[in-house]
């Protein structure tokens, strides 16, 4: 019931991308129907009955603590405990699904996990949203809508498809401050899509590069941002923004070997003061503005008719 | 210089990816620092590194590395022998410290490359 019938794995290439493409806070209901951890079964009952809603999240604050179901409600209307509390019944193990997560993660936990909703973490931890199965099949029929648009369009107005060399795509996800443990995951997903997507290697190294060097250092020095791939006709996009706190002195922190990482930092195989001028070194063009108190954005492009030249 | 060759000069234990024991290597670097291999971007490396942790896997990875060494004999845990498996990586371990690997890969004609200007 709660399974979504769509294969991760050998699916049209057209629905993968989507399932790429579109994270989990977009499908997501961000309206969330929670009770505290003091609240009595019986009210979360009513609210239940009241939203149709067969789950609701305990929250301490903004915090998920746990989630009691309708499973659990009917278990103590059998046992005539419908007056104690929910942080003495909910489930605290609670399997979550981050909102800068593909779609396809959603897809994979539903049919891993036989769980009829999953409460969707921000970046900072705190509850952001729900996500059900039929969110995630409404939002992929409405993206599919979208994309069989466009390829009617382009079949009726017989436009010659698009001439790069790769098929123009867009792919973000968020990173998280001193995550090392997930730290370069998302440069390996945009050098493994370019890869699949038949990409040269040489180019494919540029932008792991790139996206790498700027990933770590949002992991590093920001309070957490965003990674951009963008591919064009005859580029592709690099984009790397974050929250800040920015950098102070940008000439300084152009320059190869000077960093501002701590001791801790450097014992994990950072900091080498080499982040930025790779970047620049790999692109065919750059740019960065970092604006006193505000975010740092990085903006680099790798042009598909230089080759590397090292 | 193959695979093999290197796993003889260096003493070096195999720990995972013994199946590319054949392949053939141009170039050498060692460091600890991976932006310091991010700014040597080169076909068929391999990488000498006293950092042993994911980070200088994925980083071997992003950059096409299929053989990665550590040096001064500290042994992998069984996470990162996994890891290499996945990766299709070669990984192996060898007693000497990191001037003395690379040290005996040079003397034995192994070059290096990515030698840049100081300005």
């Amino acid at each position: 019931m709660t399974t979504v019938p769509i294969d991760t794995a050998s699916s049209p290439g057209v629905v993968m991308e989507l399932l790429y493409s579109l994270r989990v806070k977009d499908a997501m209901t961000s309206s969330v129907i929670t009770a505290s951890t003091t609240a009595r079964l019986r009210h979360v009952q009513d609210l239940m009955r009241e939203h149709a809603i067969t789950a609701v999240p305990i929250l301490d604050g903004e915090r998920l603590l746990g989630i009691v179901s309708i499973g659990d409600i009917i278990q103590a209307l059998d046992s005539g405990t419908m007056e104690r509390p929910a942080a003495e019944v909910m489930t605290s193990s609670v399997v979550t699904l981050d909102e800068d997560m593909p779609l396809s993660f959603a897809v994979t936990y539903f049919d891993r996990y036989k769980y009829g909703r999953f409460p969707v973490l921000a970046v900072n931890g705190r509850l952001a949203g729900i996500i059900t199965a039929s969110d995630v099949l409404r939002r992929l029929l409405i993206a599919l809508n979208e994309e069989i648009g466009r390829m009617e369009q382009r079949i009726a107005g017989r436009q010659p498809p698009s001439e790069g060399p790769l098929p123009s795509m867009e792919l973000s996800f968020g990173s998280a401050p001193l995550d090392f443990t997930r730290a370069g995951n998302i440069s390996a997903r945009f050098k493994k899509t370019l890869t699949e997507k038949g990409c040269p290697p040489t180019i494919a190294r540029r932008v792991a590069v790139a996206s790498y060097e700027l990933e770590l250092n949002q992991v590093i020095h920001s309070s957490g941002g965003v990674m951009r791939m963008r591919v064009f006709e005859d580029t592709i996009e690099i984009l790397a923004q974050d929250e800040g706190p920015g950098i102070p002195d940008l000439d300084l922190a152009m320059r190869e070997g000077y960093s501002t990482a701590n001791e801790w930092v450097r014992s994990l195989g950072f900091g080498a003061g080499m982040g930025l001028p790779n970047v620049k070194r790999v692109a065919d063009d750059f740019s960065i503005e970092s604006p006193p108190g505000k975010g740092t954005t990085v903006r680099a492009l790798i042009a598909w008719a230089k080759e590397s030249t090292n | 210089m193959k695979v093999e060759d290197i796993v003889r000069i260096l003493d070096a234990k195999v720990f995972a990816g013994e199946e590319q024991l054949g392949l053939e290597l141009n170039s050498a670097c060692g460091a600890d620092l991976m932006s310091d291999v991010m700014a040597f971007v080169k076909d068929r490396v391999v990488l000498l590194t006293g950092l042993m942790n994911p980070q200088a896997l994925r980083t071997a990875d992003l950059l096409d590395i299929k053989v990665i060494v550590f040096v001064r004999g500290k042994k992998p845990t069984a996470d990162l022998i996994e890891m290499a498996k996945e990766m299709g990586m070669t990984m192996m371990t060898s007693k000497y410290s990191m001037f003395l690997a690379c040290g005996r890969l040079y003397e034995a004609g192994l070059r290096g490359g990515g030698v840049r200007e100081i300005d």
